[in-house]
């Protein structure tokens, strides 16, 4: 595809993810309802575009797509991970439509990280989503958990905050939809944060062993990766306290959705900390 | 001949008249045939459910005190007894209030979905007897599409409107399924069971009954299918269910924010709401300070609802601009079925004299056209066609905007008046029997006399609108 319809496609997505955050906010902001059924309308054209670009990136041969700013942002992991978090919103709103108000939370993370993909200063390199050539078998492996945990935790944080916010309601005996947004029922949202917990650990897990594998098939110095491995494994620790701690201690409801939450800022540090 | 809705509904009489008036299913064939001879009378319905009764039926003024003493009749009290009762619509006041009616407008509970579905079922069994006439046909198609639009273009039927129904809205915002979620009642009065019989409806499997006296307690869990909980065990088996609903005439509280500190173990963070629907409250308003722990009372309730009543108001207005619009669509409607005969026997009319009169004129040149090739005498023969044809439209302009604009407002004796100075009959006024799907209409011009086409009256179903 050519550069310039790639770009305009991804500017244009980058518009309906900015849309979709502003009708929003209005939403809550005015405390009504601002044009219903357009912000989940909105964020699947978005993510349809989103879907071209990335199939593109993907496709093509890596060398020439979608320079814009002097960087070649399709390879770009930002742009990837924000295509996996959301492929898992509009999945789930098509099953659950209740749940579309999630993308309140995560289309401006989406949005934020495409943001950062094009703006950021990059310390290093941009690492390409796959590599030239035929590269170590664990790295697509490898990748592609680390899109599916980010989208998986993601889907918690969302359920999280909007866990946080429903509760609030009812304690303090507000009107359903007063704020302008109908959230889904608690059990709904419990359920989803535990869910994002269970699947998106076992896809860290995966993180951790394949890059393990790649660290001593490249036989990398140790050094270089120790922050990241450390980080990756308390966010891996503190998932798994989040998951278990729901059977054994009884913790689910708000302090599940706090884990969700601190866990997906964590996270969102380590991916900093990653790739750029 | 207007559209005439005479009844009354429950905001002009007691039940106790609106009981009086009540048809049952075997008394309506009798009663319609009787309202069938009355003179005047050419198309009928009767919609009648627990909160109304309305005869709706094509008919003239003077039938009126004959359809007052036959409802008297139907009561068995005198008329003047139900005549402080009764309200009489007529013409597009009427279109209005049927428009009204089946949108739900004039409800007791505003909104409410079942009337609709009562007027459907009193159009369906008149027209099943035959007895239902092109006007009334039509007033009652776009009813429905009337009541239709009210339904998808406003909320006025969205919000719930009982504490009962409130409270499993609430449960909802906490449980998505409550087939899940075993729910306990507390005292077994009729709120409190109503409130359990909505959990039920809504998909609640797991219900316990607990109160004081048991034998109560086991009637009401014998009606609803729900086991019974010894009212000293009432703290402990919180433990197990995810929903209490409280409603019992004590004075003190019947659970206490210890109460549910003491289960919090055992239920591993599962979520409870509790539901106080008592005056004085049942539930210590402290357990709503427990995290996962969500305490409604009635007032909390009674504010859902209050809101909801609001917000059906507000749609309401909505609505009423929905009616205004389809009752002027119909009474255009109406006017064009009435005037299109006329105006069309008035153009024949015109046109057949036109060719007449150039018919006579050509004989008279025809000494002039002789002298003239063949393409010059058609030159002149389509010139004076042309002519005459103009003339008849500009003539007939003026009359014609005047007998639309008649028509509109309905005066249908200047209309007649009209019919018969231009000597194209009255009759060509009435609704033609064959077009109530507005596909035909009666030839123009054909009758002369001021005769009505065979009456047709029909009865509607008994029903519960509310």
């Amino acid at each position: 595809m050519p550069d310039g319809v790639t770009a305009l496609l991804f500017v244009t997505c980058l518009l309906g993810y900015g849309a979709v955050t502003g009708l929003f906010a209005a939403s809550f902001s005015l405390s009504r309802t601002v044009l219903p059924g357009w912000p989940f309308r909105t964020l699947v054209i978005a993510f349809a575009l989103h879907s071209v670009v990335v199939l593109s990136a993907m496709l093509g041969d890596g060398s020439e797509t979608g320079s814009m700013a002097g960087t070649r942002i399709w390879d770009h992991a930002f742009v990837t991970l924000a295509w996996g978090l959301l492929a898992m919103v509009v999945a789930l709103g098509f099953w659950r439509p209740k749940t579309r108000v999630l993308g309140a939370f995560l289309a401006p993370v989406a949005l934020g990280l495409c943001l950062a993909a094009v703006l950021a200063p990059r310390s290093g390199e941009v690492v390409p989503f796959l590599p030239e050539g035929p590269g170590p078998a664990w790295l697509p492996i490898h990748l592609s958990a680390n899109i599916g945990s980010m989208a998986l935790f993601a889907l918690a944080f969302g359920a999280g905050i909007a866990y946080l916010l429903q509760d609030a309601r009812l304690k303090q005996k507000r009107l359903p939809g007063e704020a302008g947004v109908r959230l889904p029922a608690l059990e709904v949202l419990g359920g989803l944060v535990h869910s994002g917990f269970g699947a998106g650990l076992a896809c860290l897990s995966l993180v951790i062993v394949s890059g393990a594998f790649l660290a001593i098939a490249d036989d990398v110095d140790g050094d270089q990766f120790r922050p990241k491995v450390v980080a990756t494994i308390a966010l891996w620790l503190l998932y798994a306290l989040g998951w278990q701690a729901r059977h054994l201690l009884g913790w689910q409801g708000r302090k599940a959705a706090w884990i969700a939450i601190l866990g997906f800022l964590g996270f969102l540090a380590l991916v900093g900390l990653l790739f750029v | 001949m207007k559209i005439r809705i005479c009844g009354t509904d429950h905001r002009h009489a007691q039940v106790e008249v609106r009981e009086l008036l009540a048809l049952s299913e075997g008394q309506l064939p009798g009663a319609l045939r009787q309202l069938a001879d009355l003179d005047g009378v050419r198309e009928a319905a009767v919609l009648s459910t627990c909160n109304r009764f309305e005869l709706i039926y094509v008919g003239d003024g003077i039938c009126e005190g004959d359809v007052y003493k036959l409802l008297g009749s139907w009561a068995g009290v005198p008329e003047d007894r139900l005549l402080p009762h009764l309200v009489h619509y007529t013409g597009d006041h009427a279109v209005r209030h049927l428009f009204r009616v089946a949108g739900s407008l004039e409800s007791m509970v505003l909104g409410e979905s079942q009337i609709t579905g009562q007027v459907k079922e009193a159009y369906r069994i008149a027209n099943e007897a035959g007895t239902v006439g092109p006007m009334l046909h039509r007033l009652f198609h776009k009813s429905f599409a009337v009541a239709k639009r009210v339904r998808t273009e406003t909320e006025v039927g969205a919000a719930t409107l009982s504490v009962a129904q409130a409270a499993v809205d609430m449960a909802h915002d906490i449980f998505d399924d409550l087939s899940r979620h075993p729910v306990l009642l507390l005292g077994a009065g009729e709120m409190s069971e109503l409130a359990l019989r909505g959990f039920k409806s809504r998909g609640a499997e797991h219900l316990w009954v607990a109160n004081r006296t048991i034998s109560r307690a086991t009637e009401v869990a014998t009606a609803i299918s729900a086991g019974v909980v010894p009212w000293e065990q009432r703290a402990r088996f919180l433990a197990q269910v995810d929903v209490v609903l409280c409603s019992t005439g004590a004075r003190n509280s019947v659970l206490t924010r210890e109460d549910v500190v003491a289960v919090r173990k055992a239920r591993k963070g599962r979520p409870l709401l509790l539901i106080d629907i008592s005056v004085p409250r049942n539930l210590d308003p402290g357990i709503n300070d427990l995290s996962g722990v969500y305490l409604f009372d009635i007032d909390d309730l009674g504010q859902v609802v209050q809101v909801n009543q609001e917000a059906r108001q507000r749609e309401a207005s909505r609505a009423d601009q929905i009616v205004e619009q389809e009752v002027s669509r119909f009474e255009r409607m109406l006017s064009d079925v009435h005037l299109a005969p006329l105006l069309r026997a008035l153009h024949r009319r015109m046109a057949a004299d036109g060719a007449q009169e150039v018919e006579r004129s050509l004989r008279g040149l025809h000494s002039i056209l002789a002298k003239l090739d063949d393409a010059d005498r058609v030159s002149i023969e389509n010139a004076l066609t042309r002519m005459s044809t103009a003339l008849g439209k500009r003539f007939l302009h003026h009359p014609m905007q005047r007998l639309k604009d008649l028509g509109n407002e309905g005066e249908g004796g200047q209309l007649a008046e009209i019919a018969e100075l231009f000597g194209v009959g009255t009759t060509l006024l009435e609704v033609p029997e064959d077009s109530a799907d507005g596909t035909r209409e009666a030839e123009s011009g054909s009758a002369a006399s001021g005769s009505f086409p065979a009456k047709a009256v029909g009865s509607a179903a008994v029903g519960d609108e509310n």
